[in-house]
C-alpha cells in the first residue's frame, strides 16, 4: 500500500529529553486517521518533523511518498500546527490571498474555502477582532486551500463552541468522501476522535501505543460486536454453538470478534432463526482501553 | 523564479497597514519636513554655501545615508521580521510549496524595494520642498542641480543595499528593536568615522553610504569605483543569511 504517511524509528529529543522515540508510522490514504494522546505525549513534535518544521534526530519519514518538506509534497498537503499562524493587523481575506499567492491558486479558491468555515461574512474584518472559534476556522480554511491530499489537523476544534464543533466535524468527516483527501487529525481528546476517525495512532511520552482501526484499539485483532436480536437465547445458543465467545449485556449480545468475522456473526444468527435488528461494533470502553495503554509501563 | 514572484507578491500583502510600510513613507519625510524648517530659519547660516539648493541636496543626502537610512533600514527589518514572530507565522510560511531560501530572499527583497520606494518618496520630496525654498531669494537657491541629484539619487540606492542585507541578517539573528537601532546608529557612526582613514570601511555594511559625508568638500568626488565592493559585501551578507536561515529550521518552529 502506498502510505501517505509512512516513518520508521523517528526520533527527536530536545536536549536530554526524547520527544519522539522511534516512532513507527502507516497513515492510509483517503481515511480518517486519529492522532492521540495526552499533553505532551510528542503529537505536535511529530507533526512538525512530518512537515520538515523540525529535523528529526534519527530515522526516516515520508509524506505522500516524499521527504518531509519536499515542495512536491507540501504543495498536496494542508496543515495546521497548534494554534493558527495568522496576521493580526491584516484581514481574514488578506491572510487567505498571503497562502493563495504562496500557492499560486485562483481567486475562486479563497471564495470556496471561506464559505466552506462559514467565515465569508466575517472576511473582510481584521483578524485581530476575531473570536477563538473564528481563528480556529480561519486556520482551518488556510489548511483546506487548494484541496490538498494530505490534510493535518492538530487540535483543529480548539476554542470552537459545540455548534462549531459539530460542524468541524461535520467537514472533516466529509473530507475524504468529497475531496479524496487524507486527515491526520490529532487530538488528546478520544471522544473528539473516535467521532469522525476510522484509524487511530495514539502515542503516549513518545511512543507509539497504539496503530489500527478505531475498533480494536487496545485489543489486537480483537473487537466487540453488539447485537440486536429478537430472541437473545436462541442468539447466544447459535453464536456458541458456531463457537462465538459471546455474552448478553442490556438487553443486547455482545460478541467477542474481530470486525472482519462481522458478516459470519450476521450468517449464523440468521441460520439459527434469530431476528437480526442490529449489529454495530462496542465503542463503549473505548475510553478504558485508551487509559490502559497509556497507563501500561 | 515564479516562486520568488508569488513570495514578493504574498510579502506585499502583509505590508497593508503594517508599520514597515509607516516607516518607510514617515523616515523620509519627517527628514525632509525637520530639514526644511531648519534651512528656512537659518538665511544667514546657509548664505555661505551657496548656492543654495545645491547645499540642500548635499545636506538632506548626508543625513539620509549616514543617519536616516540605516535607523529606517533597522526599523524595517526588525518590524517585518516581528510581525513573522508575532504571528508564529513559520509555521504556515514553512509548510508551503516555496524553497525554505525564498522565505529569506524575499525578505531582503521585501526590504530592499521598501527602502528604495522610501528613497524615491525621498528624491521626489526633496525636489518639491527645494522648489518651495527657492521662493525665498534670501536663501541664494540657485536653479535645481539636476546632475547632482540624480548621482546623489544613484549613488545613495547603491548605497542602502549593504545596510539592508545586514540589518536583514541581524534582525533574523539577534531579535530586538534597541539592538537593532543600536548597531545601526554605532555602525554607521564608526564608519563614517572610519572614512578617509582607511579602506577597510569597504567592509562594513554602512562603508559606502558612509562616503556621502564627504559631499560637502565639493572638491571631492563619490568614490563610484569603490562601489562594486560594497555590492559584493550585501551579496556576502544575503549569502550569509540565507544560509544562517535555512540551517536553523527549529528557530523559526
Amino acid at each position: 500500500m502506498d502510505w501517505v504517511i509512512l516513518t520508521q524509528g523517528l526520533t527527536r529529543r530536545f536536549g536530554t529529553r526524547v520527544v519522539v522515540d522511534a516512532l513507527d508510522l502507516r497513515v492510509r490514504p483517503q481515511a480518517i486517521t486519529g492522532f492521540l494522546g495526552p499533553n505532551g505525549a510528542g503529537k505536535t513534535t511529530t507533526i512538525s518533523l512530518l512537515l520538515s518544521l523540525l529535523k528529526g534526530h534519527a530515522g526516516t519519514a515520508e509524506v505522500l511518498g516524499l521527504p518531509p518538506g519536499h515542495p512536491a509534497a507540501l504543495a498536496q498537503i494542508g496543515a495546521l500546527v497548534e494554534s493558527p499562524a495568522l496576521y493580526d493587523h491584516l484581514t481574514g481575506l488578506e491572510n487567505m490571498e498571503v497562502t493563495r499567492l504562496l500557492r499560486d491558486l485562483p481567486r475562486a479558491e479563497v471564495d470556496r474555502v471561506l464559505s466552506l468555515v462559514q467565515l465569508t461574512q466575517d472576511a473582510r474584518r481584521p483578524v485581530r477582532e476575531y473570536s477563538l472559534g473564528m481563528r480556529q476556522r480561519l486556520g482551518v480554511a488556510l489548511a483546506l486551500m487548494g484541496q490538498p491530499r494530505l490534510l493535518i489537523l492538530d487540535e483543529p476544534t480548539n476554542g470552537l463552541d459545540p455548534a462549531g464543533i459539530q460542524d468541524m466535524r461535520e467537514l472533516i468527516r466529509r473530507l475524504p468522501l468529497e475531496t479524496g483527501a487524507s486527515v491526520f487529525l490529532s487530538s488528546h481528546l478520544l471522544a473528539e476522535v473516535e467521532q469522525v476517525a476510522q484509524d487511530l495512532v495514539v502515542i503516549h511520552r513518545g511512543k507509539l501505543r497504539y496503530q489500527g482501526p478505531m475498533e480494536q484499539l487496545g485489543a489486537p485483532g480483537q473487537a466487540e460486536l453488539r447485537v440486536r436480536v429478537g430472541d437473545i437465547t436462541r442468539a447466544l445458543t447459535a453464536l456458541a454453538q458456531a463457537g462465538f465467545a459471546c455474552h448478553e449485556a442490556d438487553g443486547r449480545v455482545q460478541v467477542q470478534v474481530s470486525l472482519d468475522a462481522a458478516p459470519r456473526v450476521a450468517a449464523c444468527l440468521v441460520a439459527g432463526g434469530c431476528d437480526l435488528y442490529e449489529l454495530s461494533p462496542l465503542k463503549t470502553n473505548l475510553e478504558a482501553r485508551f487509559l490502559a495503554l497509556l497507563e501500561a509501563p | 523564479m515564479s516562486a520568488m514572484r508569488a513570495a514578493l507578491a504574498a510579502e506585499q500583502v502583509k505590508w497593508h497597514k503594517s508599520w514597515v510600510l509607516v516607516v518607510a513613507v514617515l523616515a523620509p519625510l519627517c527628514q525632509l519636513g525637520f530639514l526644511a524648517i531648519l534651512f528656512g530659519l537659518s538665511e544667514s547660516r546657509i548664505q555661505p554655501f551657496r548656492p543654495g539648493f545645491r547645499f540642500w541636496l548635499e545636506l538632506n543626502f548626508v543625513t539620509w545615508n549616514l543617519v536616516v537610512m540605516p535607523l529606517a533600514t533597522a526599523l524595517i527589518a526588525e518590524l517585518s521580521w516581528e510581525q513573522e514572530r508575532e504571528a508564529r507565522a513559520w509555521h504556515r510560511l514553512l509548510v508551503q510549496p516555496i524553497p525554505r531560501h525564498t522565505h529569506y530572499l524575499v525578505k531582503v527583497l521585501g526590504h530592499g524595494v521598501l527602502m528604495l520606494g522610501s528613497l524615491g518618496l525621498f528624491v521626489l520630496t526633496l525636489g518639491l520642498l527645494g522648489g518651495l525654498l527657492q521662493t525665498r531669494p534670501q536663501l541664494l537657491m540657485g536653479p535645481l542641480p539636476w546632475a547632482l541629484l540624480l548621482r546623489f539619487t544613484g549613488y545613495s540606492a547603491l548605497a542602502l543595499l549593504g545596510v539592508v542585507a545586514f540589518q536583514t541578517w541581524l534582525s533574523l539573528r539577534f531579535p530586538g528593536l534597541w539592538l537593532s537601532l543600536t548597531a545601526a546608529l554605532a555602525g554607521s557612526w564608526l564608519t563614517a568615522r572610519l572614512v578617509g582613514l582607511t579602506a577597510l570601511v569597504y567592509t562594513l555594511p554602512w562603508g559606502v553610504a558612509a562616503q556621502m559625508g564627504i559631499v560637502f568638500e565639493r572638491w571631492r568626488v563619490l568614490p563610484w569605483s569603490r562601489v562594486p565592493l560594497g555590492l559584493l559585501l550585501a551579496a556576502a551578507l544575503v549569502a550569509l543569511g540565507t544560509l544562517d536561515f535555512l540551517r536553523r529550521p527549529d528557530a523559526q518552529a
